[in-house]
């Protein structure tokens, strides 16, 4: 199957959960994410897999992570309202260390908002939603096609790290249609949940790191007994309040995450000799990139970075080419969540000038255009 | 005194506290023996003579028997609630190994009033292992510990509500600071539950009492020794083990006697299985640990098993003859357990 | 049942904490206990022993609880490998902690959804979910009816203490009329949720009250519960000894058990004597309920439903 098909995002997102081995969906309806839940209800019990509607969001975490302990590769998708509730089990799932998969197409908020809108306004949640120093993995397609290969990787991801993986988009890219190539991964691509050594036997630690600094816990029901807890734990799993052990293991579940960092590289748009920097991902990336050939065509020396992995933060790249900047530009559809985060890494000397819109539409070109120009002549004269 | 203040700065305005500029105090015990409550209490004479008091309390999550741990610090201007270790002028411990492993909390010339009374909160038995809380060696106990067995000293004060028994050892810390007995009942009286009042008060003035002995300790820091006391197995909880057969029984069941063996390290004293068997052969010993006395009247109904919170009981039969080789085993046991400090 | 009969000689037996200090882990050491103390009860066997003994307080029904479950488990089980045990917060979702079996400690209210998609992802296992009131009726309320609803094969324990014990004594909602808690100092004045009614009304095929004082009674009906197809659901009434017995004074842990033995009632009987929101009693009494097996039936699985299990008729 190599053909290209005209498909929505949400569909490329369920595809993809499939062609990654997913067999087990957990969910409560929500726009603008529901046509991932209806096309898995159809495709999953017809290949042997699990589909359930819960009673609300909570509950479909829970059975995501019930469900992968079970030994399944599960999933959930929701909008802004239902990651919230979602948090809880995301902290949860990353301290017990429970590979799952949760896309959250974005729309407007605070609260109910915008339902049917786009936006990004759920970056900073998926970093700090939950109560807690949580380590996070957060990929961020860009178009139709991404949302396929990237779901995919989402998986490979939270298996091989054992860790929740969100999979943010917006509701453009969530409706849109492209042409996409469903191509089958590789069991490379598919990659393997790390699990124990050996069999069970009396001094058996589930909580063992590998040398990736991931857990060994095996699935339920495979013939090791142990203990999976929410409370701070030691190797064995049993609950610890031993201030060093906690440390450890936090900085363990923090480190584990960095391999993200290199399977997701961000992509670089005429940024060889770029003065003034575009920073995007999404929807937002796609305008900005046709901004940026404006902006050249003009003769301005603009470039693109689009980051497809928003947690943890790809410092190296960043840094590396604001380094080379003089002018910063983040554009995204909020009040400036990563953009904070940008502003972190840079330097005094680069001017930082980010494009931010919350109001539910998609910054357009011609816009981010305008606001180079603007700020580029400004900072000129000053 | 001067020696375990340690500062002779300014005092807050209109105390007679006139050598003590700031102080750290750390109180621990066991949940149940009123630890917040005293923290609470010396906390009100300190805000009552003028300072700025910040007091933390660590324990656990509401269970009877964990650990319960409160940092009183006190002077003109307090910011950190937290008193960091080698820096409390005086520990008060509830509990004599909750008072050992609270020492590293004291400054080399401060004083530790220590209670004999011994609990050994659940945490600390949780695997078993030594090294899942820290005590030190009855060897290195270091200095200043001043140990008081409190029941002893609060005596028919104590009787209603055991808990007052450890007010001895806040009678004690008021010889070492320099407030009024006035302000020590103005607090008790403000914070102790009406009907314990009398009794508190009593305790209380029992522990003042001990003033020479206490101000000696303090004077001499590094010269006291611990005088914890051996716990003497008591003999008259003896099971009559000798030949320990139930001369109703008959027939075959007279070659089986029943035992009812008791984990004690599991055991909390709750007294179900000594209210619950029919035969009264069980009694809590001077631990609050649940002994076989009266093999002879077991029925082996296992109700005592079954009801047993702390799935600490077995009941099983053994041929007759045998029965006399596990009650002094399991004797044994019981006074090695109640001897050893650990 | 009788007693086991034990006919080994005491004398290399090693007691108590030489058995532990020189065991490495729990494992070992249950297995040093199954060779050491001949006279150990099959159920201990499933304990983890380097968690042993247990955090709750002196006296706590828990306990009781526990080794009967853990007693009806070892009639029906060899071992405990694919048995999973799922809880959620509180006093009574800890004692899974202390099972020798695959044991999931979940967030507070939402054991029900983990064991949901657990069971779903392994129809084979035996999935036994462990919840107290304050976890099961009230942040979780919602899940437990939705499971019933589902009828899906999983086996609920409710440990009702009528209080919440952990945070230190608040008001649950199966707080009888009356009872002082330390957010109802002046008396509950809400009325409580019949927790095995609702969970009827909502559908459960199996349906059943128990005490923690009639042990062997509660084993039996745990066993029953086990072995039902569907939704069951068992709430079994245990003492809080610290918070409630001790608020309401009520008695140590012993008088609490008696009381138990005061307010039950076969399951024939009516339920007109139980307190209302009208006749709220000066000093909280024990409602009378009723005990044993309330429904009983069988219907589709959600298993069944969705062909994950051939379906039986």
């Amino acid at each position: 199957m190599s053909e290209r098909q005209l498909i929505q995002g949400n569909e490329a997102c369920a595809r993809a959960a499939l062609a990654a081995g997913c067999t087990f969906f957990g969910g409560y309806p929500i726009s603008p994410s529901s046509e991932i839940a209806e096309l898995l209800a159809r495709e999953l019990p017809a290949r042997g897999g699990v589909f359930i509607q819960m009673e609300d969001e909570l509950a479909s975490m829970g059975a995501v992570l019930g469900a992968s302990l079970g030994g399944r590769r599960a999933m959930t998708a929701t909008s802004g309202p239902g990651f919230t509730l979602m948090q809880e089990h995301l902290g949860y799932a990353s301290l017990a260390e429970i590979p799952c998969v949760v896309v959250d197409v974005m729309r407007g908020g605070p609260s109910t908002g915008l339902p049917t809108s786009p936006a990004q306004g759920d970056v900073m949640q998926a970093r700090w939603g939950s109560h807690g120093d949580r380590a996070t993995v957060a990929v961020a397609p860009g178009d139709v096609q991404e949302v396929y290969t990237l779901t995919i990787e989402a998986f490979r991801l939270a298996e091989t790290l054992r860790t929740p993986v969100a999979v943010l988009y917006d509701e453009v890219i969530g409706h849109m249609r492209e042409g996409v190539v469903l191509h089958e991964p590789t069991s490379e691509e598919l990659g393997r949940r790390s699990g124990p050594r050996g069999p069970f036997s009396p001094d058996f630690l589930p909580y063992e790191p590998d040398e990736k600094g991931v857990a060994r816990v095996p699935d339920f029901g495979r013939g090791y007994r142990f203990h999976v807890t929410g409370l701070m734990h030691d190797e064995r799993g049993y609950p610890t309040s031993d201030h060093t052990k906690v440390e450890q293991l936090l900085a363990r579940l923090e480190r584990k995450v960095d391999a993200a960092v290199d399977a997701v590289a961000p992509e670089l748009y005429r940024l060889e000799d770029a003065k003034i920097v575009v920073v995007a991902y999404g929807i937002v990336a796609r305008t900005a990139r046709a901004a940026v050939d404006a902006l050249r065509a003009e003769g301005v020396p603009a470039g693109l970075l689009r980051t497809r992995l928003l947690w943890p933060i790809p410092a190296a790249a960043l840094t590396d080419v604001i380094g080379r900047a003089d002018l910063v530009v983040v554009a995204e559809m909020n009040r400036g969540q990563w953009a904070f985060e940008v502003e972190r890494l840079a330097g005094r000397h680069v001017q930082l000038a980010p494009y931010l819109r919350a109001g539910g539409s998609v910054i357009t070109a011609e816009e981010l255009v305008g606001h180079v120009l603007r700020v580029s002549t400004k900072g000129a004269r000053v | 005194m001067s020696g375990v203040n340690g500062s002779n700065g300014k005092a807050p305005a209109g105390t007679s506290a006139a050598r003590l500029v700031a102080g750290n105090l750390v109180v621990v015990g066991v949940g149940g023996q009123g630890v917040i409550l005293a923290s609470n209490l010396v906390s009100q004479v300190l805000l009552d003579a003028g300072y700025d008091v910040k007091k933390s309390e660590v324990h656990g999550m509401s269970q009877r028997g964990g650990t319960v741990v409160s940092h009183v610090r006190f002077g003109p201007e307090v910011h950190s609630v937290m008193v960091e270790p080698g820096s409390a002028e005086w520990i008060v411990a509830f509990e004599w190994e909750e008072g050992l492993r609270s020492l590293s909390y004291l400054k080399p010339n401060g004083v530790a009033l220590v209670s004999t009374e011994r609990r050994i909160p659940p945490a600390a038995m949780l695997d078993h292992r030594a090294q899942s809380l820290e005590y030190p060696a009855l060897g290195e106990v270091p200095f200043g510990v001043f140990a008081l067995d409190t029941f002893a000293v609060a005596g028919d004060a104590a009787a209603a509500v055991p808990a007052i028994a450890q007010t001895v050892l806040l009678g004690a810390l008021s010889v070492l600071l320099p407030f009024p007995v006035e302000a020590w009942q103005a607090a008790i009286d403000a914070w102790v539950p009406r009907k314990a009042l009398a009794g508190n008060l009593s305790a209380f003035e029992r522990g003042r009492a001990l003033a020479p002995e206490v101000r000696a300790a303090a004077a001499a820091a590094r010269a006291v020794a611990p005088r914890l006391e051996k716990i003497a197995p008591s003999a008259s909880l003896s099971p009559a083990a000798q030949n320990g057969v139930n001369p109703s029984r008959d027939g075959a069941a007279e070659r089986l006697l029943p035992m009812v063996r008791i984990e004690r390290s599991w055991c909390k004293g709750c007294d179900i299985c000594v209210a619950m068997c029919p035969e009264k052969c069980l009694v809590l010993d001077e631990l609050d640990v649940a002994v076989f006395a009266r093999p002879e009247r077991c029925t082996g109904c296992q109700l005592c098993a079954l009801l047993c919170p702390d799935l600490a009981m077995d009941v099983f039969r053994v041929p007759a003859d045998e029965l006399a080789d596990w009650l002094p085993a399991y004797e044994e046991d019981r006074v090695r357990t109640t001897a050893d400090p650990r | 049942m009788g007693i086991d009969v034990v006919s080994r000689p005491p004398a290399d037996v090693p007691q108590g904490d030489a058995v532990a200090s020189e065991a490495r882990d729990d494992h070992a050491l249950a297995a040093a206990r199954d060779d050491a103390w001949p006279g150990a009860s099959a159920e201990k066997r499933f304990l983890r022993y380097g968690m042993m003994p247990h955090m709750l307080c002196p006296g706590c029904g828990h306990g009781i609880v526990l080794d009967a479950m853990l007693r009806a488990l070892a009639r029906r089980y060899e071992t405990l490998d694919d048995v999973a045990f799922v809880a959620g917060i509180g006093c009574s979702s800890r004692v899974v902690g202390y099972v020798d079996a695959c044991t999931l400690h979940t967030t507070h209210g939402r054991p029900l959804t983990f064991a949901t998609g657990l069971k779903l992802a392994r129809p084979d296992l035996e999935v036994v979910v462990v919840t107290g009131d304050g976890d099961g009726l009230s942040i979780g309320g919602n899940h437990l009816i939705h499971a019933a609803r589902r009828n899906i094969d999983l086996t609920c324990v409710l440990f009702n203490n009528e209080i919440y014990g952990m945070t230190g004594g608040q008001l649950a909602p199966t707080t009888i009329p009356g009872a002082y808690t330390s957010t109802s100092p002046k008396g509950n004045h809400e009325q409580p949720f019949d927790a095995a009614r609702l969970v009827e009304a909502a559908g459960a095929t199996f349906v059943a009250r128990a005490q923690s004082f009639r042990t062997r009674d509660f084993e039996e009906i745990f066993l029953r519960a086990l072995e039902h197809e569907g939704f069951s659901f068992v709430e079994v009434m245990t003492d809080c000894t610290e918070y409630f017995g001790r608020t309401n004074r009520l008695g140590n842990g012993a008088d609490l058990l008696f009381s138990q033995a005061r307010a039950d009632v076969a399951i024939e009987a009516d339920l007109a004597g139980r307190p209302t929101l009208q006749e709220v009693p000066a000093r909280p009494v024990r409602p009378v309920m009723e005990m044993g097996v309330i429904h009983e039936s069988r219907r589709q699985t959600l298993e069944e439903a969705m062909g994950l299990v051939e379906a039986r008729s």
